[in-house]
C-alpha cells in the first residue's frame, strides 16, 4: 500500500499573474499471491495556473521588460490574471495479474481518465478590446503626435491605464450598459472555455515465453473517449446578463440576422455558471490488437512489434446554431473511421560486453485528432473531405560504450511524417472576413545526431556531455481550402501554401551541455552545466506563403520579410546544483536540493515565436498592398533558483 | 499513520485558496469633480473671433460637465457624443468606438479642456484634438483611450434628459448640439423610401446618409438626417402625423435634425 500527497505554492518572481497551486495526491493497494496479483492505483491532480501570453518586441520594449504580461491588472487592489488554466484530472488503474505457468502469464488492465480541463478568456461586444497591447492602442499606430507622444510617455512611466488590464473600466461598461431599463446586459465577460473528459480503455494482454530466448506477446484495447466541449460563463463583471448570440456574426451583412448560437433556446440570457456559446461532445472509439516478439540471445537482440487497429471520431452537436441549422450544427455527424498500423522493428548486437549496436525501424499509419477533421468542431458537423490518416517512417541507428569509467551513447535518425493535416480559424486580411482554413498534405522531416556521453575520473567526479544537431523542415508544400466561418461556403479551394523547407518550431535544433558534479564528503553534491542552443526558429505562418498574399506584398523589402523565417538567437546558460542529504536520529533523512538556472542572467533570450496570421493593408495604384504584422515571442527566465526539500522515512 | 494522514489533510485544506475578486458598484464612479465653466462660455472664446482656440496652459484649467445626450450606439452617431448643460451644447469628438456603452445617454460627464482644441464644423461646436498638419478639419477626433480617460471623466447617471419642445420657426443657432422635440411634422414621401440608402443605391457601393424634408402645420420645414450605417437606416419612414426628438445640426442655412434611435420617431 502506498499514499502521496503533494501541495505547491508558486508565485513566478519574473511574471505577474502566474501563480500557481497545484494539488496533487496518489493511492496504491496491490495484493499478490503466488499466481496471482492485484493492484488498484488512483492519482489525482489538481491546480490552476496564469498565463501569459507571446508578446511583440515592440511591446516588451514599450514596457521595457521581455516579462511583461499584458492579461495581468489590478481590480480593486488585487492582481488578476484575465486568462487562466484550471484542471483536474482524475487516474484510476485496476491491474490484474495471473502467472499459469512459468511461461505463460495473462494480465487485464481497466483504465480510467477523468476530470475537467477549462481554459479562461474575456469575451466582449459593442466595446473596445480589454488587451493592452491591441495593436490600436500602441503608439505607433497613430500619426497625431499628441497621441503618441503621450502614449510613449504613458509606457516609459509604466502608467497602469496602458500597461495593465483596466478591469474597473469593464466592470464600468456592464453597469453602466442600460441604466435606464434596470437589467444590464453585460458587454465584457469572463468565460472558460471547458472540457469534460471519461476516456475508459480495457487492455488485455498474453505473454509467452516458450524458450529463455523468446518472449512472445499478444494484446487488444478496447478505448472508449467521451469529450464535453463548451464554454461556461464565469464572470458577468457587474452585468446581469450574457445574451448568448454570436457576437461575431451579428454585424455581418448576410449572416447578422442568423446569429443565435442555439435556435432551440433562442434569445437566452446567461447567467453565471451556465453554459453557452457552444457545446458539443466528442466520441471516440479506438479498436487495435497488437503482437510483439522479443529474442534474446548471448549477441543478438531482436524486438518486433506489429499493431493494427481502428479509430473512429464523431461529433454531437447540442446547440443548434442559426448559421449551421439543422443536422450541420445539431444531433450526430458522420463517423469518420481510419485504419491504424503501427510496425516497431529493432535489432541489437553485441560486440562486446562493452559495445553494443542497435538499428530500429518505425513504420506507422496514425488517424488524425479529430480537431483535424472538423472544420469548425465549435459551430457545425462538417468534416475535410481530404481527411487522412498520417504516414510515419523512421529509421535510427545507435551504438552504445559502456564502460567503469566511460558511457556514451551516438544515436543517429531519420523520419518523415507525411500527409498531416492543421485546421484553425483567423482573421483574413485580403478578404477582410473571418475564415477557416483547412491545411492537408502537410510532410515534415526530421533528421539528426545525438551524442551523449558520461565520464568517471573518480567517486567523487561526473563530467556529462550531451550534444544533439538536427534538422526538422517541412517537406512539401500543403494544400489549402478557406471557408466562409459564419457560412462554411468555400471561399478558396486547391490553394497552395508553400512550405517547402521551412524549418519547423520545435525548439532548439542544435544543442551542447557540458554538465561536472563533485560529492563532497558528507553527502554534499555540487553541480554546474554549460549549456548552447541554437537553430532555434519562430514558427511559420502557413497564410502567409501563399501567391495570393506574396502576389499583393507592398514591396520587395516586404516580401522578403512575408517569406524569410525569423531565427532566433543562440542561447547561452550556465546552471549549477548542490544537495545534501542529512541522516536524523530515528534513521530517516531528509535531502536539500538547490538549483541556480542561467547563472549569468541573461534575459534576452527567446524561448520561442510564431508570426502572427494578420496582414496591414496599404493602398496601392493596382489596389490593395500587405505588409505582415510582427511576430511574437516568449522569453526564458533569467536567473532564477529552485529549493526543494524531501524527508524520507 | 493517523497523525500523518491528519497532517497532510490540514496542510492540504490550509493551503487552498479561492479567487474571489472584489467588484465595482455604481457609488466607485461618483466622482466628486465639480465644473467651473458653462458649455456656452467655453463657446465664446471661438464665437469671440477668436475661431479654433486650443486651451493651452495659460488658459484656466476649465472643466465642462453636462448630461450626454446621443451617443453612437444605434449608429446614426459616429465617434462621438452630445454634451449639454443648462446653457448649451457642444459635440466632443471622442474617437472611439462604441461610446455608448462609456457615455450612455443621461450620464454625467465632466471634460477637462486644458490640451483639447475647440473647433466648429456647420455651427456644432466641437472639443477634441489638435489636427494635424493638412487636416481640412478644425478638430480632430482624441482616438486614444488614455488621452479620453485623461479628458472625460465619466460620473454617475442622472436620467434620462429631457428634450425641449420647440417649433422649426423658432429655431436658432444657439439650439445646435441641443437635444430638441418637434411636433405635428410630416415627412416629405413618406412611407415611400427608407431613411437612408442602401449600398445598393450608392455609386461606391457603401450605404449612403440622406437629408428627409420634414414640414409642419406653418410650411417650415426642417431635414432630418439618417446616416446609412444607423441600425434603421433602411427602416421604412412612417406617412402620417409625427414628432421627432434628436440633436439639431445645420448644413447651409438649413436646419436639420438627428434623431438617436426609433423611439425618437413618435407617430401621432
Amino acid at each position: 500500500m502506498g499514499i502521496f500527497t503533494d501541495r505547491r505554492w508558486g508565485k513566478d518572481g519574473y511574471i505577474k499573474g502566474i501563480n500557481s497551486e497545484p494539488i496533487s495526491g496518489a493511492f496504491f493497494l496491490g495484493i499478490n499471491s503466488d499466481n496471482h496479483s492485484v493492484d488498484v492505483t488512483y492519482s489525482g491532480y489538481y491546480g490552476n495556473r496564469g498565463i501569459r501570453p507571446y508578446v511583440t518586441q515592440e511591446v516588451y520594449d514599450l514596457a521595457q521588460d521581455n516579462y511583461y504580461n499584458p492579461y495581468y491588472g489590478y481590480q480593486n487592489g488585487k492582481g488578476r490574471n484575465i486568462r487562466s488554466r484550471d484542471y483536474e484530472q482524475n487516474l484510476i488503474n485496476l491491474n490484474y495479474s495471473l502467472k499459469v505457468n512459468t511461461k505463460l502469464q495473462v494480465d487485464l488492465s481497466v483504465l480510467s481518465i477523468f476530470g475537467e480541463n477549462g481554459y479562461t478568456f474575456p469575451s466582449w461586444f459593442d466595446a473596445m478590446s480589454p488587451y493592452p497591447d491591441y495593436y490600436r492602442y500602441l503608439p505607433d499606430f497613430y500619426s497625431n503626435f499628441l497621441i503618441s507622444e503621450d502614449l510613449y510617455e504613458a509606457w516609459s512611466t509604466n502608467d497602469p491605464s496602458v500597461t495593465e488590464i483596466n478591469w474597473q473600466r469593464m466592470y464600468e461598461t456592464n453597469i453602466y450598459s442600460n441604466p435606464e431599463h434596470g437589467e444590464k446586459r453585460s458587454h465584457y465577460i469572463i468565460a472558460e472555455s471547458a472540457k469534460k473528459f471519461f476516456n475508459n480503455s480495457i487492455i488485455a494482454g498474453i505473454a509467452f515465453t516458450p524458450l529463455r530466448q523468446l518472449k512472445l506477446t499478444a494484446g487488444m484495447e478496447f478505448y472508449s473517449g467521451t469529450s464535453s466541449n463548451f464554454s461556461r460563463m464565469k464572470d458577468l463583471m457587474g452585468g446581469d446578463y450574457w445574451l448568448d448570440i454570436d457576437q461575431f456574426i451579428l454585424y455581418d451583412e448576410y449572416y447578422g440576422e442568423k446569429a443565435e448560437n442555439n435556435l432551440r433556446d433562442p434569445g437566452r440570457k446567461v447567467l453565471e455558471g451556465e453554459r453557452f456559446g457552444y457545446d458539443y461532445k466528442i466520441y471516440t472509439d479506438k479498436f487495435n490488437v497488437s503482437g510483439k516478439a522479443e529474442y534474446n540471445a548471448l549477441k543478438w537482440k531482436l524486438r518486433g512489434e506489429l499493431t493494427i487497429g481502428r479509430t473512429s471520431h464523431q461529433r454531437h452537436g447540442n446547440y443548434e446554431k442559426e448559421n449551421f441549422p439543422d443536422y450541420h450544427s445539431f444531433g450526430k455527424s458522420v463517423k469518420k473511421k481510419f485504419n491504424e498500423a503501427d510496425l516497431k522493428l529493432s535489432a541489437l548486437f553485441s560486440f562486446s560486453l562493452r559495445h553494443y549496436a542497435e538499428a530500429s525501424v518505425w513504420i506507422a499509419q496514425k488517424p488524425p485528432l479529430y480537431t483535424e477533421i472538423f472544420f469548425e468542431p465549435r459551430c457545425r458537423n462538417n468534416t475535410v473531405d481530404e481527411a487522412l490518416t498520417s504516414q510515419i517512417r523512421s529509421f535510427d541507428i545507435k551504438y552504445k560504450y559502456i564502460s567503469p569509467y566511460l558511457s556514451m551513447e551516438l544515436i543517429a535518425y531519420c523520419t518523415s511524417h507525411k500527409k498531416g493535416s492543421n485546421i484553425f480559424n483567423y482573421y483574413d486580411d485580403p478578404l477582410s472576413q473571418y475564415v477557416t482554413v483547412a491545411l492537408t498534405g502537410i510532410d515534415k522531416i526530421y533528421g539528426g545526431l545525438e551524442l551523449s556521453a558520461e565520464y568517471i575520473p573518480t567517486p567523487r567526479f561526473t563530467a556529462t556531455l550531451y550534444a544533439a544537431v538536427n534538422i526538422s523542415k517541412y517537406n512539401s508544400d500543403a494544400d489549402v481550402e478557406i471557408s466562409d466561418y459564419n457560412s462554411g461556403s468555400t471561399l478558396l479551394k486547391n490553394g497552395k501554401s508553400m512550405l517547402t523547407g521551412y524549418h519547423l518550431a520545435n525548439g532548439p535544433q542544435a544543442v551542447i551541455s557540458v554538465e561536472g558534479k563533485y560529492t563532497f564528503p558528507r553527502w554534499w553534491r555540487l553541480g554546474m552545466s554549460l549549456n548552447l542552443a541554437g537553430n532555434n526558429y519562430v514558427s511559420v505562418n502557413p497564410v502567409r506563403r501563399m501567391s495570393r498574399v506574396t502576389d499583393v506584398a507592398a514591396s520587395k523589402e516586404v516580401l522578403t520579410e512575408l517569406l524569410d523565417q525569423e531565427k532566433l538567437g543562440d542561447a547561452f546558460t550556465v546552471n549549477l546544483t548542490l544537495s545534501k542529504n542529512f541522516r536524523i536520529n530515528n534513521g530517516n533523512y531528509i535531502g536539500l536540493w538547490t538549483s541556480v538556472n542561467n547563472i549569468l542572467n541573461n534575459r534576452s533570450i527567446i524561448y520561442s515565436g510564431y508570426e502572427q496570421m494578420r496582414l496591414y493593408r496599404t493602398s496601392g495604384v493596382t489596389g490593395n498592398l500587405y505588409y505582415p504584422f510582427p511576430s511574437k515571442y516568449l522569453y526564458a527566465y533569467g536567473i532564477n533558483f529552485n529549493i526543494s526539500l524531501s524527508y524520507g522515512f | 499513520m493517523r497523525k500523518i494522514i491528519y497532517i497532510i489533510v490540514v496542510f492540504i485544506i490550509a493551503g487552498c485558496s479561492s479567487d474571489s475578486y472584489t467588484g465595482y458598484s455604481e457609488n466607485d464612479f461618483r466622482t466628486g469633480t465639480k465644473s467651473n465653466i458653462s458649455i456656452d462660455s467655453v463657446k465664446y472664446y471661438y464665437r469671440d473671433g477668436g475661431g479654433v482656440t486650443t486651451f493651452t496652459s495659460q488658459y484656466n484649467d476649465y472643466i465642462i460637465s453636462g448630461t450626454v445626450t446621443a451617443n453612437d450606439r444605434s449608429g446614426n452617431f459616429y465617434r462621438v457624443f452630445m454634451l449639454e448643460d443648462h446653457s448649451g451644447a457642444i459635440e466632443i469628438k471622442a474617437g472611439l468606438y462604441d461610446l455608448y456603452s462609456l457615455f450612455p445617454v443621461g450620464r454625467k460627464v465632466f471634460v477637462k479642456i486644458t490640451g483639447l482644441t475647440l473647433g466648429q464644423e456647420d455651427g456644432m461646436y466641437q472639443l477634441g484634438l489638435q489636427p494635424t498638419y493638412g487636416s481640412s478639419y478644425e478638430t480632430e477626433y482624441i482616438s486614444s483611450a488614455l488621452l479620453v480617460d485623461k479628458h472625460i471623466i465619466r460620473d454617475i447617471y442622472t436620467g434620462v434628459p429631457v428634450s425641449e419642445e420647440t417649433r422649426i420657426s423658432d429655431l436658432t443657432d444657439d439650439h445646435i448640439g441641443r437635444l430638441m422635440k418637434i411636433d405635428g411634422l410630416k415627412l416629405d414621401n413618406g412611407g415611400e423610401e427608407t431613411w437612408a440608402y442602401s449600398s445598393n443605391e450608392t455609386y461606391n457601393g457603401l450605404p449612403g446618409e440622406k437629408d428627409i424634408k420634414a414640414r409642419d402645420i406653418n410650411g417650415d420645414s426642417i431635414y432630418v438626417y439618417t446616416s446609412g450605417y444607423a441600425d434603421f437606416a433602411l427602416d421604412k419612414t412612417p406617412s402620417g402625423d409625427i414628432s421627432i426628438t434628436g440633436i439639431i445640426m445645420k448644413r447651409g442655412r438649413s436646419y436639420r435634425i438627428k434623431f438617436r434611435n426609433e423611439y425618437d420617431i413618435e407617430t401621432n
